[in-house]
């Protein structure tokens, strides 16, 4: 059932006339000719059998003339069909409104998400009261709703990123579970291609409509600073930290003499301002590279940006802090000394941690072991330098050297302890005493086949690992491990097949503790020739050292959802964390309604549609007929209803 | 036709309007006693007896008219039949009342009605009948005693063209004192539109009839009161109460039509029950025409 509009709501007032065309009906009622009779006898005998048949037709003689002046006030209001239901009970409508940071570019001096929004409250107020309404903004942090689904005025455009997606499936869920039959989406955006996020979306119901309004006109330039970030944060003798970006020009146009400045500041003051001049092709990428003076470890904070102006300006800054820290210094104590260099527990150890990984194109290791042979007598070095301490299967340790190493790792160095054939519980009775380890050492298992069989996926250590493509742990086997029985405050942060600790994780005060559950070298297992071995290895060391992007001080983070955690840094109680804009907002290439629905699986609009959704977006201009209006029916309607008046005024009088 | 009618009388008695009854007879439907012969026969076997013509037996003649003697000759039953030719008192009782003046087209009820009495006047008086004129309305407006002399006929016509009606006739009572005014035995011809109460109507006529009267009753009405021929919003207008009401006659033509047809189902039934004939004309009709059809039929029945 449809509802309907009126162009002219104040013509409704002329109903008030309905007494007129009645008063000059009585008016003008025909005079009755005289005509002599012997008797009204008769006549009188059958107008009383019809009396009550006269009643019911001079009430409908009053209805159809009060109808036909209502109709005529109608027909000089314009009706017009609204496809709302009846007062809108039947509709539900969901109105999606783009909140990413590109919805903050202007264009004659409003904002795209102003615009969405004049767009949207249009949309609402349009609807019957009855309409059941959904109002959301969305942008790649999800959607969000205000409360009584009004239009929120506060609300500012966000900083995150486009996904059509997430909101697609939020209006999905909604329209799914509704049992109201008249169904539609309304999507105001202004259709970045770069929202394309996925396309595993299963569609609308059929009977649902998706109306995409696209706001604003697409930009015709715009330079953004894509990226920055530092190419090491290690510090070395004569070699200075250098910070790169990526200069992103959108436009169709060469962008030529573009500055950027960087601009850092560091716990002893503000860095000299370095300012370098590029141009950049259209449509391209170009790299700005600034050698810092950077000699020092610390934080230091700052931004890149683009000096000049253009219609989307928040792109055109961008946040970046920078941990400088020296290599750490990692001690690897060899509890089995091998007769050549490739016998010794901790080769593969060593090599492993002097391997760099491919990350942010460092040259460097950020670590720097130094092997002590374990023997009979041994003692360990001054540990204050180290940031990591490394036991590979130590039978034991003095009392002594084990309170040395406790008092290293509650004043926040890391242990990390490797067992072995030596490894005994007799052997870490003293370790277990300066509460050292995480678990109570209680001899070896097997021979078998011992493997990764669960672990702390959500753990940093174990992050990368948690897609099966970038190495699957379970192919780790071991012959023998070590019976480990861990503490009550302690993590077991991977088990095997067995149930057996594979990986404790404890600490004492400041400091953490790590223990594995077999050895480092090739003793128990191959795995130190497996593809696993190295990454798990620079798993274990990060955490220890707090390299592990999860655990360093410096903490990037998307701004948003919506206008919350806007970009800049921000220091909190461990961390610093940055915000930036998603570079994905950057992209000015729009979709046209035809890609959007094509990539969501939408059924694509006819040509009837198209063309009657562009007149329903004319201005209803006086003279303007609008296609839905529905005056030819109520003129046959008032027709019917003065021939009805007619016909039943004839016939209905004394 | 008659020295001393004014032009309204000799109307009623137009010669070309005659001319359709010339060869017609007047047959009453019961012979009365009459001190003049005339064409009637007499109920009254063996007074003024004149022998007419013999007939062939039916089942149910009397058998004191069979000739024996024509039955020895030619082995066949005949009866003879009588002419017994009495005098007629023919009553002719006009209903002078105001609803007589309904004229929906040329002719008013009133008018019709003069026609058909002096039609009838004259028709008796050429048989040597004698004729009297009531007309009445809530009361006997003129009285002419039946006679047969020979300027009856002009004292009757100047009656119907002298007498003024009477507005109001609601009541047939009215027929008990005309009654009374006819103490010998006749022919009573009531003519009127019979807008009566059925009882008081019959009770009247009963009274007729006590008295030995045959009755012939003619109901005139307008083509109006007959079929509401007429279209659109009429004001109609009692003629005797002056009562008035508005209506569409096309929207009420169906029931009021068989409204009537029942009140005449009715009458019929009270007429079939005293044996009285009833014949119902309406202005639109010939008046020649119709007494033509009436006497023809009363021709056939005796």
């Amino acid at each position: 059932m449809a509802g309907f509009g009126l162009v002219h709501f104040g013509f409704l007032f002329a109903a008030a006339a309905v007494a007129v065309p009645i008063l000059i009906h009585l008016l003008l009622k025909p005079r009755a000719r005289k005509m002599d009779i012997g008797t009204l006898r008769f006549l009188k005998l059958v107008l009383k059998d019809s009396t009550r048949r006269r009643k019911i037709r001079r009430w409908l003689l009053l209805a159809l003339r009060m109808a036909a002046v209502m109709l005529l006030a109608l027909l000089f209001a314009r009706p017009y069909l609204s496809r709302a239901g009846t007062e809108g009970r039947e509709r539900e409508v969901i109105v999606l409104i783009d909140q990413s940071a590109s919805m903050s570019a202007t264009q004659g001096g409003r904002s795209f998400f102003d615009r969405a929004q004049e767009a949207a409250e249009k949309i609402l107020k349009g609807l019957p009261n009855e309409t059941a309404t959904h109002l959301a903004y969305f942008d790649s942090a999800g959607v969000t709703t205000p409360s009584e689904s009004r239009i929120d005025w506060r609300r500012q455009p966000g900083y995150g990123g486009t996904d059509y997606l997430q909101a697609l499936r939020w209006a999905r869920d909604i329209v799914v579970n509704s049992k109201r039959p008249e169904r539609k989406v309304y999507l105001l955006s202004d259709l970045q291609r770069s929202g394309l996020r996925g396309s595993t979306f299963a569609g609308l119901p059929a009977d649902v409509e998706l109306e995409i309004v696209e706001i604003g006109k697409p930009l015709l330039a715009n330079l953004a600073v894509e990226s920055v970030e530092a190419v090491d944060t290690l510090i070395r003798p004569k070699q200075p930290l250098v910070v790169t970006a990526s200069i992103f020009n959108a436009g169709q146009f060469p962008a030529k003499k573009v500055q950027v400045r960087l601009v850092l500041e560091g716990d002893t003051g503000k860095l000299p301002e370095q300012v370098e001049t590029v141009d950049v092709a259209p449509t391209s990428r170009q790299t700005v590279r600034f050698t810092t003076s950077i000699h020092k470890p610390g934080v230091y904070k700052g931004h890149v940006e683009l000096t000049s102006d253009d219609e989307f300006p928040l792109d055109n800054k961008r946040y970046l802090a920078i941990e400088a820290r020296t290599p750490d210094r990692v001690l690897l104590v060899d509890g089995e000394p091998g007769p050549s260099v490739y016998a010794n527990e901790t080769y593969y150890l060593e090599a492993a941690l002097r391997l760099r990984l491919p990350r942010k194109g460092s040259s460097l290791t950020p670590y720097e072991p130094e092997r002590l042979a374990w023997g009979q007598g041994s003692t360990l070095p001054d540990l204050r330098p180290f940031r990591l301490v490394v036991l590979c299967n130590v039978a034991a340790m003095p009392e002594n050297e084990v309170l040395r190493l406790s008092g290293y790792v509650a004043k926040g160095g890391s242990l990390l302890i490797f067992t072995g054939k030596q490894v005994q519980a007799e052997g870490y009775e003293a370790f277990h005493r300066a509460g050292l380890l995480p678990a109570l050492v209680e001899g070896q298992a097997g021979p078998g086949a011992f493997r990764f069989d669960t672990w702390d996926k959500g753990h940093p250590i174990f992050r990368p690992f948690s897609d099966p493509q970038e190495g699957d742990l379970r192919r780790v086997v071991f012959q023998r491990i070590t019976r480990l029985k861990p503490n009550q405050n302690a993590k077991v942060l991977a088990a095997a097949q067995s149930g057996e600790a594979l990986l404790v994780r404890g600490g004492l005060q400041n400091g953490k503790v790590l223990i594995f559950a077999s050895a480092a070298d090739r003793d128990w297992s191959s795995w130190p020739q497996s593809r696993l071995y190295v990454p798990l290895i620079h798993q274990m060391a990060g955490y220890l050292t707090e390299r592990l992007p999860e655990n360093q001080r410096v903490q990037e983070k998307p701004a948003g959802p919506g206008s919350e955690n806007e970009p800049g840094i921000v220091a909190g109680d461990k961390n610093l964390v940055v915000r930036n804009v998603d570079p994905g907002e950057s992209e000015i290439e729009r979709l046209t309604e035809e890609q959007f629905r094509k990539a969501y699986r939408l059924p694509a609009l006819d040509a009837a549609a198209m063309k009657k959704r562009a007149v329903a977006a004319l201005p209803a201009l006086p003279g303007t007929e609008r296609p839905n209006e529905i005056w030819t029916y109520v003129i046959w309607a008032l027709l019917l209803v003065l021939i009805g008046e007619l016909f039943i005024a004839n016939r209905t009088h004394a | 036709m008659t020295k001393g009618l004014d032009t309204a009388a000799r109307d009623l008695v137009d010669p070309q309007f005659f001319a359709t009854l010339e060869d017609l007879e007047l047959i009453a439907r019961t012979a009365v006693e009459g001190f003049l012969q005339g064409l009637h026969r007499s109920p009254y076997v063996g007074f003024s007896v004149e022998f007419a013509s013999h007939r062939e037996y039916l089942p149910g003649d009397d058998l004191r008219h069979l000739n024996w003697k024509l039955y020895g000759r030619q082995d066949k039953l005949y009866v003879k039949q009588y002419d017994a030719e009495t005098n007629l008192d023919l009553h002719l009782l006009l209903d002078w009342s105001g609803s007589m003046t309904t004229a929906s087209g040329k002719v008013s009820k009133q008018r019709y009605a003069q026609c058909l009495i002096a039609a009838l006047a004259h028709l008796a008086l050429m048989q040597r009948d004698a004729v009297g004129v009531t007309l009445f309305a809530d009361r006997i407006l003129e009285h002419i005693k039946p006679r047969g002399k020979s300027n009856q006929l002009e004292e009757i016509l100047e009656a119907l063209v002298s007498t003024p009606l009477r507005p109001h006739a609601e009541s047939a009572t009215v027929l008990h004192e005309v009654a009374e005014l006819m103490p010998r035995r006749g022919l009573v011809v009531l003519v009127s539109d019979l807008f009566y109460p059925g009882e008081e109507l019959f009770s009247g006529l009963d009274h007729f009839r006590y008295q030995g009267h045959d009755i012939l009753v003619f109901q005139i009405l307008d083509t109006l009161e007959r079929r509401l021929p007429v279209e659109g919003a009429i004001r109609f207008h009692d003629l005797e109460t002056g009562e008035e009401l508005v209506t569409r006659a096309e929207e009420i033509r169906p029931a009021y039509q068989a409204a009537m047809d029942r009140w005449f189902g009715e009458l019929d039934q009270e007429c079939r029950t005293r044996e009285l004939e009833r014949v119902t004309l309406t202005t639109e009709e010939p008046l020649d025409r119709g007494l033509y059809n009436y006497l023809a039929r009363r021709a056939h029945d005796y």
